[in-house]
């Protein structure tokens, strides 16, 4: 599954983990986070990300 | 040469423009890159050093990037291309980014040097203060800028006792105004930290350890744990030894080229128009021109970061952005206040267009003011509702 980058500060969502700080379950890809989903790292929106190359 | 977020990325960019290029990265830590502003989760014990490492060690190898952690290089030659690594080793390079960074600045306060007196800045930092945390029972933070206020929160999470010195007038002094600093030592002083500003440290004394710091005034706090937070400083050592312009920072163009021809600078270590910026947009940025120009000199221009900063403790809400205006100045504000909501806003105007803003307690429209702060409109009629936000 594609990773994705925060263009604010640099960390990476790994779908392979989730992001159980914010309730979301391991292997959820990068599109199917509400829209509600900000980067636990900076609080920046999901429409600030990069898919990662 | 710096395994941080400005080198990382410079050498990401690179190996984009660049397929064929032999890329090295130098790190004088001896960790692969990590996220730095995570360290306060780090040592909040929120989070693992792993979950700060975007890349391991299989990534840089698959995009062709090697990475060497503690390295240390110790003499450059601008003129003859090339560098020495302390275990005598030596190459040449046909491009050189120094994006070797900030180290944490102590002021000269009398028993700073004692144990137990720490700075946050590398990973090893912060798992020092993390365990020197575990046996203490109360911390003095030196500092009230982001990082400083930062920390006390983190060290509250171990139940510490702690206390935050400024020796401003008020708490984020280089973007708050007085009354947004009030407001926010209020919410601070909620989360069972306590606040002083206008206030410096005289002296920190102990027996072997640090015991007791004394603060101008004659106040004397027991303490087991000090952290200070006083601002960084760029490294200069090697830029200096190979003879580049520095003042603040290694003195950059609009290219990020530095003096010496092939050398280019960003991140912490760069100083570009007389400003360090010293956040993590402003190296990512910088990182991606100062790649672009290596490949091709002159094909990326930098044109500065707005400035963004936004506090990392849970449960206090605090943008600030662009020019805030902390001791007022030629642009004209408007405020919108309510204290026992921890509401404060501010935005600054020139010319009918948002240059600044402060926005605490209270995020809503946040998207909207930054959007303005970036595309440079005119306010117009939109300006009350954007004072008050979700409130009005």
């Amino acid at each position: 599954m594609e990773k994705w980058e925060c263009t604010v500060c640099g960390w990476v969502y790994d779908p392979e983990k989730g992001d159980p700080s914010q309730g979301i379950e391991p292997r959820t890809p990068f599109s199917d986070l509400p829209d509600s989903w900000v980067c636990p790292e900076c609080g920046a929106p999901k429409s600030m990300f990069e898919k990662l190359s | 040469m710096g395994g941080g977020i400005a080198g990382v990325t410079a050498a990401r960019r690179l190996r984009a423009l660049a397929p064929k290029a032999e890329i090295l990265i130098f790190e004088q830590e001896p960790q692969l890159y990590y996220l730095r502003p995570g360290l306060i989760d780090l040592l909040a014990g929120e989070k693992k050093p792993a979950e700060l490492t975007p890349f391991d060690r299989n990534w840089y190898e698959s995009h062709g990037i090697s990475f060497r952690p503690s390295a240390q290089v110790v003499e450059l030659d601008p003129g003859r291309h090339t560098l020495t690594l302390s275990g005598g080793e030596k190459m040449s390079y046909a491009g050189l980014i120094l994006a070797t960074g900030a180290d944490a600045f102590r002021p000269p306060v009398p028993g700073a040097s004692l144990p137990g007196t720490l700075t946050l800045r590398s990973l090893q930092d912060a798992l020092e203060i993390r365990e020197r945390a575990q046996g203490a029972r109360a911390a003095l933070v030196l500092g009230g800028g982001w990082l400083g206020l930062e920390t006390a929160r983190a060290l509250r999470a171990w139940k510490l006792e702690v206390t935050v010195v400024e020796r401003a007038p008020w708490l984020l002094p280089r973007q708050l105004d007085r009354a947004g600093g009030e407001v926010l030592a209020t919410q601070l002083n909620k989360l069972g930290i306590e606040v002083i500003t206008g206030t410096s440290c005289q002296e920190l004394r102990g027996d072997g350890e640090v015991r007791e710091a004394i603060l101008t005034g004659g106040r004397r706090l027991p303490v087991q744990l000090v952290v200070i937070a006083a601002g960084i400083r760029p490294r200069l050592g090697l830029a200096r030894q190979a003879g580049l312009a520095v003042n603040r920072g290694v003195v950059v163009d609009d290219w990020l080229a530095t003096s010496a021809e092939g050398v280019y600078a960003c991140g912490d270590v760069a100083e570009w128009q007389g400003k360090v910026f010293g956040i993590v947009p402003a190296a990512r940025e910088q990182g991606q021109i100062a790649a672009a120009n290596v490949v091709e000199p002159g094909s990326a221009r930098y044109r500065g970061t707005v400035v963004k900063n936004r506090l990392k403790v849970a449960g206090v809400e605090l943008v600030c952005l662009g020019d805030t205006q902390p001791e007022g100045g030629p642009g004209e504000e408007h405020r919108y206040a309510s204290p026992q909501e921890g509401v404060y806003r501010k935005l600054v105007l020139r010319g009918g267009k948002l240059v600044g803003a402060i926005v605490m307690g209270d995020l809503s429209g946040l998207g909207e003011v930054e959007r303005l702060i970036s595309a440079g409109e005119e306010v117009g009629g939109e300006l009350k509702r954007l004072l008050t936000g979700r409130l009005g």
